[in-house]
């Protein structure tokens, strides 16, 4: 488990003077090194402040899975699952991240979750770039929730946009690997049914 | 993206204590979905950027959602799917619970933060195109592109004053241009004029001669026309030169301090005006037989007729201002005025003619001393062929006199029309009314002849950029060639005659020695105007005589500091009309035809605009504000709840915390945050509901939202609370709505008159005029959700 640092800030912008010292005393700053936790591994990366979540796994982690497209929010392909949440990478801090459980598309697709085989048999890519979003997302719903009914699956993906229009069979899909799952749970054969 | 600092504060002391002392360079990161889409995608201008983020989310306890007693509280950290999917919220507060379960996607929910959504800024879809495409009003920029273009994500109930308007900062005296304009509007021509005269004492002169910057840089301008605003000073200026009562009236109280005012051109004017109206004793000083300097001895009696600077004198004059004519100031003069009076402003103007440098130069006759003359006794050149040399507002002042006294004026100008100082107008004018121009020509040599003046010219070319920032004029060896003229008139620079103050006021190169303030020669003798920056305009030396006045002002009383120009207002939150939106063009000045013009040197040749004519013009200001929307879905649950937010510092009701801003959307001070939400546990008998009316049902920010809470009695509506929001600035509570509906039954019927009542005042813009339908069956339905028989979403 990567351990948080913090430090005193040693420069502090605009607070001069008496100011400063009374910042210095309270104020605990990130340090520019953070320690993230990625299905499963800790790894410590240096980081710059304006680094978001997205660069630092793809450029500095090697984990290229998790997709940024817009950068604003509106498209969902960079979800990653953040203490069980299903959050925005391109609109996360990195530095923000210290002692976070993250999960990505590669931890997901390491695990053989059923999700991965169920997107494969239901066609849910044409181009894929928007894929790794989708499971992400649809994995974080039924981590939540074992069983989703269909409004509750478009609800939990409506954040997600696919500019190939694969959404139905994504519905499908979700049903399906939630199947697996309850089936596994139960202590079934699960995928080989 | 932009870089920054990044603290992470493990307290709520810590965090308000890092707002506080960063002096304004700090912003709390909460969600941060907005704040970080706003650095990376350079939708600000430079400087617009936070220094330090402090994230907050690391600050244990603030995440929770629970009852306590008689009322719901909410941590400020909480995230909005947690307040979505939470069951007392939904059960209990259906409104609060719909709001959040219908903001944006899962995603930004289980980022997004309570306080967060709260605190968002105000949404406009031109303020967010990446790299500051649209340098918009509230970035600082001049023009509201909302206004007139798509604005879905914009208001319909008016726009908020965002500081000074660009015709406001295009003028040298600050005028508040739409202020003014309004109260015409509103059929207050008395108001209008008292909001003019406060930086400008002048208006009928500068109605009639000012450059007009503000036009230029008026945002209508993009649209068709410029509102004609000059011609609309004109007219007030006119009407307080006819009833001077109640506009220039001697001052309330006397100091018994005397200032004596050398020069009575724009500057001394504005200066004496200002000074004697904070009680002191004017005296002004002038050479020449009659009062007002450039105004008459300068600028041509067809473009300023010399009965309206006599009427203004006038006007001053009573007053109290005290006019010495015919009184030439020299040295033992000034340091006579200097001990005799309490404070002395030199505001002599620029009029000493500088050598052009021609070969035979003495057989030229000074522009400025032909101008004065052609006033007091004019000249004989008709049918003459006249030279001028020059390209200022001097040369076309000469030119177009010449037209007038049925000479054939041509201008000899060493560069080309482009590099021209005269004023644009001006220059356009000579060429209609039929002065020859002879550009990149440059007159060498002078000869009397017995009939007339043979003018050597040299032809020139543009070479490099010299220190002016225009390209010098080289001549072209060889071109040297002769022309025969009657008369030779030079208009080059004129400059300040500094001989009759005493030597160590001028420098060794010949320039005053102003103090860091560039006003004052020594304590209580000032100077400003054309005197000080050489020729300038009439708006200018305005502008310099009430900037010295308040040097001089702050002197007699001994005051250390000067006050800066009162800075426009900024009024947020105030109304603003967008009925004027629709294309228009403006109202035509009524002018003489070109013959007339050129019969005469006195008649005006342009006419002043009828009351109607300015009601119209006043009518086309687009009363330039930001129509940017308040677009957190919360806060119109909150409103209609009754909702309170505790911040760091103090209690507010849901419905003062919401302010119309540039840089912040609520009343939170500098170093304070919201902590907690507090909504009061409807009783038995209360209803609310939520709805929300987007593109798409998620991500996308609502183009209408709306919120209600009812409680009933017996079948009839004991109170209700609606709130819409995007629609303005700020929520809009529905105050009509609710008084309406009180006593009511609710239904088809009710609930329709009840969502009329609240847009019967909408101001939509342009183009936005649906998004008052959507609104009207949002509160329709609302109400309608949080009566009996109400389906799902109420409760």
């Amino acid at each position: 488990m990567a351990t948080q640092m913090f430090v005193v800030a040693k420069t502090y912008v605009g607070c001069g003077g008496s100011t400063m010292a009374t910042v210095q005393e309270k104020s605990v700053v990130s340090e520019d090194t953070v320690g993230l936790r990625v299905n499963g591994e800790s790894h410590r990366v240096r980081v710059e402040p304006q680094w978001t979540l997205q660069y630092v796994l793809s450029e500095k982690l090697g984990l290229t899975g998790t997709k940024e497209f817009c950068g604003e929010g509106a498209c969902g392909a960079c979800t990653v699952i953040m203490d069980g949440r299903p959050v925005l990478s391109c609109m996360t801090l990195a530095i923000e991240c210290s002692g976070k459980n993250i999960e990505t598309i590669e931890g997901i697709a390491r695990s053989n979750h059923p999700l991965i085989e169920a997107y494969i048999k239901h066609s849910c890519m044409q181009c894929g770039f928007c894929t790794p979003g989708f499971v992400v997302t649809a994995k974080a719903l039924l981590d939540r929730k074992p069983d989703p009914t269909v409004e509750e699956i478009k609800e939990a993906m409506v954040g997600n946009l696919c500019r190939c229009g694969t959404y139905p069979a994504h519905i499908k899909a979700i049903q399906e690997a939630a199947a697996v799952l309850r089936d596994v749970l139960r202590g079934g054969v699960g995928r080989e049914q | 993206m932009k870089t920054f600092r990044h603290v992470s504060a493990r307290s709520i002391e810590e965090a308000t204590s890092i707002l506080r002392e960063s002096g304004g360079k700090a912003r709390i990161i909460a969600g941060g979905t907005d704040l970080l889409g706003e650095m990376r995608d350079g939708i600000l201008p430079e400087a617009g950027y936070p220094e330090i983020l402090v994230n907050i989310k690391d600050i244990p306890g603030l995440d929770y959602v629970r009852e306590e007693g008689d009322r719901l509280v909410v941590g400020a950290l909480t995230r909005l799917e947690d307040l979505a999917t939470n069951e007392t919220v939904k059960s209990g507060y259906p409104a609060l619970g719909e709001a959040a379960r219908r903001t944006a996607s899962p995603h930004i929910r289980e980022m997004g933060t309570v306080a967060g959504n709260i605190c968002q800024n105000n949404r406009c879809w031109y303020y967010w195109v990446p790299n500051n495409a649209f340098y918009c009003l509230r970035k600082g920029g001049k023009a509201c592109y909302a206004l007139t273009g798509d604005a879905r994500y914009h208001s319909i109930f008016g726009a908020a004053r965002v500081g000074a308007t660009a015709c406001t900062r295009a003028c040298p005296n600050s005028i508040d241009m739409p202020d003014y304009l309004s109260k015409i509007r509103e059929g207050d021509p008395a108001a209008a004029a008292e909001i003019l005269l406060k930086t400008n004492p002048l208006p009928a002169i500068t109605g009639r001669v000012c450059p007009h910057w503000c036009e230029g840089d008026c945002a209508r301008g993009e649209f068709d026309e410029p509102v004609s605003i000059r011609e609309v000073e004109r007219f007030l200026g006119d009407q307080v030169l006819n009833e001077p009562e109640g506009f220039y009236e001697p001052p309330h109280r006397s100091t018994g301090r005397r200032v004596a005012v050398i020069g009575s051109g724009p500057a001394g004017l504005s200066a004496a005006h200002y000074l004697r109206q904070a009680g002191h004793w004017v005296t002004v000083f002038e050479r020449m037989p009659e009062a007002g300097g450039l105004l008459v001895y300068g600028i041509p009696p067809y473009r300023l007729p010399r009965d309206v600077v006599r009427r203004q004198i006038d006007a001053l004059e009573d007053t109290g201002i005290e006019f010495v004519l015919n009184t030439e100031i020299d040295r033992e003069g000034f340091e006579e005025l200097t001990r005799t009076y309490d404070a002395v402003f030199v505001a002599a103007g620029a009029w000493k003619e500088t050598e052009a440098g021609i070969a035979g130069e003495q057989c030229l006759v000074p522009g400025t001393e032909f101008l004065r003359r052609t006033y007091e006794q004019p000249q004989d050149v008709a049918g003459k062929t006249v030279g001028v040399i020059g390209g200022g507002n001097t040369a076309i002042d000469v030119a177009r006199s010449l037209l007038r006294l049925g000479a054939r004026p041509v201008i000899f100008y060493r560069r080309t029309k482009d590099e021209m100082p005269a004023l644009d107008e001006e220059i356009r004018k000579a060429e209609e009314e039929g002065v020859r121009f002879e550009f990149l020509t440059l007159p060498v040599g002078a000869g009397q002849e017995t009939e007339g003046v043979e003018l050597t010219c040299c032809r020139m070319e543009l070479g490099e950029l010299d220190e002016s920032g225009r390209p010098r004029p080289v001549r072209v060896e060889g071109s040297e060639y002769a022309v025969h003229c009657d008369l030779v008139i030079k208009a080059i620079v004129e400059k300040p005659d500094y001989s009759f103050l005493p030597a160590d006021f001028v420098d060794g190169r010949g320039r005053l020695r102003l103090d860091e303030t560039g006003h004052s020669l020594r304590r209580g003798v000032l100077a400003g105007g054309d005197f000080v920056t050489g020729p300038a305009t009439v708006a200018e030396a305005i502008a310099a005589g009430r900037e010295a006045a308040k040097y001089i002002e702050a002197y007699l009383v001994g005051k250390a500091r000067v006050d800066d120009e009162t800075a426009p207002v900024c009024t947020f939150g105030q109304r603003f009309d967008g009925s004027c939106l629709e294309p228009s063009t403006r109202v035509e000045v009524p002018a003489l035809s070109l013959t007339e013009k050129l019969r005469s040197l006195t008649v005006e040749e342009t006419g002043s605009l009828d009351r109607r004519a300015v009601e119209a013009e006043a009518g086309r200001c687009f009363n330039c504000g930001c129509v940017a929307v308040s677009s957190s879905d919360l806060a119109p649950a909150l409103i209609a709840l009754g909702a309170k937010i505790r911040t760091s510092q103090r209690v507010i009701d849901a419905e003062d915390f919401f302010s119309v801003g540039v840089d912040t959307s609520t009343v939170l001070g500098p170093g304070e945050m919201v902590l907690e939400v507090e909504v009061p546990r409807p009783g038995t008998d209360a209803r609310s509901a939520f709805l929300k009316f987007a593109l798409r049902k998620s991500i996308d920010f609502p183009i209408v939202n709306c919120a209600a809470a009812v409680s009933t009695d017996g079948g009839l509506v004991k109170s209700a609370r609606i709130c819409l929001n995007s629609v303005y600035g700020a929520p809009v509570r529905a105050t009509a709505a609710e008084r309406y509906l009180v006593g009511k039954t609710v239904d088809e019927a009710t609930a329709a008159e009840a969502a009329d009542a609240v847009l019967a005042d909408a101001l939509p813009l342009l183009n936005n005029r649906y998004k008052i339908q959507i609104a009207r069956t949002l509160v329709k339905r609302v109400v309608l959700a949080c009566g009996p028989g109400a389906g799902p979403g109420a409760g």
